[in-house]
């Protein structure tokens, strides 16, 4: 049996991402959208 | 089930867009694509279209390379939306880990919603998943629409129309602008990695 470390390997995967994707992720940030004035109404964009 | 390679420390993960034709599928991967591929140094494969209509799936291969020793390999699928191609939807479905549903935010498309999801729950039982175990993230997509005078359905809709019971994160979107794409993507990679097995053979 071998044990994989989820939270560490999950947390690089989302580093990667942020890496590929970081101009998109700075434009398109859920907590910025708000700003955006044709979808103010959606204030919680982004829920958990 | 994510392909795991133990001797040659690789993973593989199946993500699918699913939903109604012509909600967007395609067209969150052509934003990838158009966007990311030099990045990525992959290439999206569309096999077999008519139009703008996928009649088969689209296929987006990428590598996000070694992490904390394994190399991790991403897959993306589009199914065909149409009713008629559900059995390519099934064999599309095989082996998925997660999936991004993308719904049509257009008013007309209430219906089309909820048939596709109930058509996505009735397949994945072929394959003995339960859609309120796997990875799902739901995109509520075409919101640039509102700008052009197009009646969408409110949030609060789809929200209690699709999500009601499955209570999975949601986001506003516009595959056509890019508008949260990577949002989408970078989330739904993230929840199937944390919910890998942790013991493995």
């Amino acid at each position: 049996m071998i044990d994989l470390d989820l939270n560490k390997l999950t947390m690089g995967v989302e580093k990667r991402l942020d890496e590929i994707f970081a101009d998109d992720l700075r434009t398109h940030n859920p907590t910025k959208i708000v700003n955006f004035k044709y979808i103010k109404h959606t204030l919680d964009t982004f829920i958990d | 089930m994510a392909y795991i390679n133990i001797r040659n420390k690789e993973i593989q993960l199946k993500i699918v867009y699913y939903g109604p034709g012509q909600g967007g599928k395609t067209t969150n991967l052509l934003y990838i694509n158009k966007n990311f591929s030099e990045k990525i140094k992959s290439q999206m494969v569309s096999i077999d279209t008519y139009g703008d209509r996928t009649i088969f799936f689209d296929f987006f291969p990428f590598d996000l390379g070694q992490i904390n020793g394994f190399d991790i390999k991403i897959q993306l699928y589009t199914v065909p939306g149409q009713s008629r191609y559900d059995t390519t939807r099934k064999l599309v479905l095989n082996g998925v880990d997660g999936i991004v549903f993308v719904a049509d935010m257009l008013a007309s498309m209430r219906r089309k919603n909820i048939l596709s999801l109930n058509n996505l729950y009735e397949n994945l039982m072929t394959y003995n998943k339960n859609i309120f175990k796997i990875p799902l993230v739901f995109q509520f997509n075409k919101v640039d629409l509102s700008q052009k005078g197009y009646p969408l359905l409110p949030k609060e809709r789809l929200v209690n129309d699709l999500n009601r019971q499955l209570k999975r994160p949601y986001i506003i979107a516009s595959a056509l602008t890019g508008e949260n794409v990577a949002v989408t993507l970078k989330r739904i990679i993230s929840m199937t990695t944390a919910n890998l097995k942790t013991n493995l053979n």
